[in-house]
């Protein structure tokens, strides 16, 4: 049975060609490891980070390459980024859409005395920028929120969002884990100060990449490292270095994994955000229709594809969403995530706590037809618990 | 490699004066991470100059591992480039080698 594989909202898969071939080169031809010894192999290694620095500088009009620090995902980024600004004291404002990555290093750090508050969004997942705006105060230290919901895929208006922090002179951070090389993201006009993205999603990198772009608003010497370490730089120092990306960057880099994220980077921009977006609003829209066409089915979020990215979440009444994932998977080969997907609150805002959803992520390289057959397979799903709830 | 003239940080340079003589001169730039001596050298790349990436000369620092050569003729040119690129350096040094 071929398999259909919808869980790209957790990682993307199939990837393109060239990113398994720049892994591969990687491995096999280059194999120095970035910043460490000034022989050539060491040195083209560096090449091929800064070129994916480079890579997502353009994507998201970083004016210097330097200031993107490469992590191992988004989690971490997101965590470099709450542990290094917040002190006990500082007030930081969130929203209930967010993913345990953001949410569970703000619990931790409420519990060491920041102070936070978590602005309600709509059961569709909808955040209105007023609610945000009434609950920033004068010692307002932060507000991160993600782009768009693991769970629903409903993009937040983080332009909005962003014109009212910078007019309070307030960092934004933005958890861009679903929509880094699905959405545009700019991060100049869209005033985002810290901006966390993962590579082994939409931007089809590797596991193990992602990273943490820091604004130009942000002074280094403010954000405290979470991490510190050999650098290859200042050796005879014992103090970590205060520049980027060295101040966050300790220990080995992941080439391979940088390499390829280099390479779905740059697929991403040879293959354009719109032409990208116009493929999976395509896919979606035929996704949410076909679901809410099946009547036992109950579709979450907008129900509007170009409200949201290519995640879709629903039930099938009277059956839990893990037998349903189980069953897509043993009888019809379509991959795909049921539950709480790592974001409790996100849940509890649309109504699906604790019962959670069945989750289709799509990607750029999903197709029609793919669509199709899950729509069908959740049919003859729902169809079958429909009959046995009438015996 | 020797024969080091000049060494001035915050990317100020200095030329020094002599007698014609037999030997390379060269412009080696000093950065503080190797990233920014690779922004350097796809800059200078870009700006059709002549470079090359060598280990840094233990006599000058050891800031980073890595630094940037090009020959002394070209170094006004590089010091423009770079700064048309917005890449900052540590500092450059002439250096001159026994041919």
């Amino acid at each position: 049975m071929r398999k259909i594989y919808l869980d790209n909202a957790a990682t993307s898969w199939p990837k393109p060609g060239q990113v398994t071939d720049a892994v591969l080169h990687f491995m096999r031809d280059v194999g120095g490891s970035a910043g460490r010894s000034g022989h050539s192999l060491a040195v083209e290694a560096g090449r091929i980070v800064y070129d994916t620095r480079e890579a997502l500088a353009t994507l998201f009009n970083v004016p210097d390459p330097l200031s993107i620090i490469l992590t191992s995902n988004a989690t971490a980024a997101i965590n470099q980024a709450l542990f290094g600004l917040l002190q006990p004291g500082d007030h930081v404002v969130t929203t209930s859409m967010e993913h345990n990555a953001v949410m569970r290093p703000l619990r931790y750090l409420e519990s060491k005395g920041v102070l936070l508050t978590v602005v309600p969004c709509s059961p569709d997942g909808r955040l209105d920028v007023t609610d945000l705006e009434a609950a920033l105060r004068p010692d307002t230290r932060l507000v991160v929120l993600n782009h768009a919901s693991n769970v629903v895929g409903t993009v937040l208006p983080v332009a909005d969002v962003g014109r009212l922090t910078a007019s309070r002179g307030i960092p934004l951070l933005v958890d861009a884990a679903q929509t880094a090389g699905a959405r545009t993201i700019d991060v100049q006009e869209m005033h985002i100060d810290l901006l966390a993205f993962t590579g082994h999603k939409a931007l089809l990198g590797p596991q193990g990449t992602g990273g943490l772009v820091i604004g130009t608003r942000i002074d280094p010497a403010r954000l405290v490292p979470l991490i510190r370490g050999g650098t290859g730089s200042r050796s005879e120092f014992e103090e970590q270095p205060e520049f980027l990306p060295d101040r966050y960057e300790s220990g080995t880099a992941n080439g391979p994994g940088i390499a390829g994220l280099g390479a779905g980077v740059k697929y991403v921009l040879e293959r354009g955000i719109a032409d990208i977006r116009e493929h999976e609003s395509r896919l979606t829209e035929q996704l949410i229709q076909g679901l809410q066409g099946i009547s036992a089915v109950r579709v979450y979020g907008s129900g509007d594809a170009s409200q949201q990215t290519a995640t879709v979440s629903f039930n099938i009444h009277g059956l839990e969403s893990s037998e349903v994932a189980q069953r897509l998977d043993d009888e019809f080969g379509v991959l795909c995530r049921p539950g709480l997907h790592c974001a409790p609150s996100a849940h509890r805002t649309i109504g699906t706590f604790p019962r959670g959803t069945v989750r289709f992520g799509l990607s750029v390289l999903n197709t029609a037809e793919e669509v199709e057959a899950a729509i069908r397979a959740v049919k003859h799903i729902a169809r079958g618990a429909r009959q046995q709830e009438g015996h | 490699m020797n024969g080091i003239r000049a060494r001035l940080r915050s990317g100020r340079r200095k030329a020094t004066t002599g007698a014609a003589s037999p030997r390379v001169e060269y412009a080696v730039f000093l950065f503080e991470s190797t990233q920014g001596a690779i922004k350097a050298e796809r800059a200078l790349l870009r700006a059709g100059l002549s470079i090359k990436l060598i280990p840094t000369p233990r006599q000058l620092s050891s800031d980073c591992g890595t630094a940037l050569r090009c020959d002394w003729s070209d170094v006004d040119r590089a010091t423009e480039a770079l700064r048309l690129a917005r890449v900052s350096f540590a500092s450059v040094h002439q250096i001159k080698d026994q041919l």
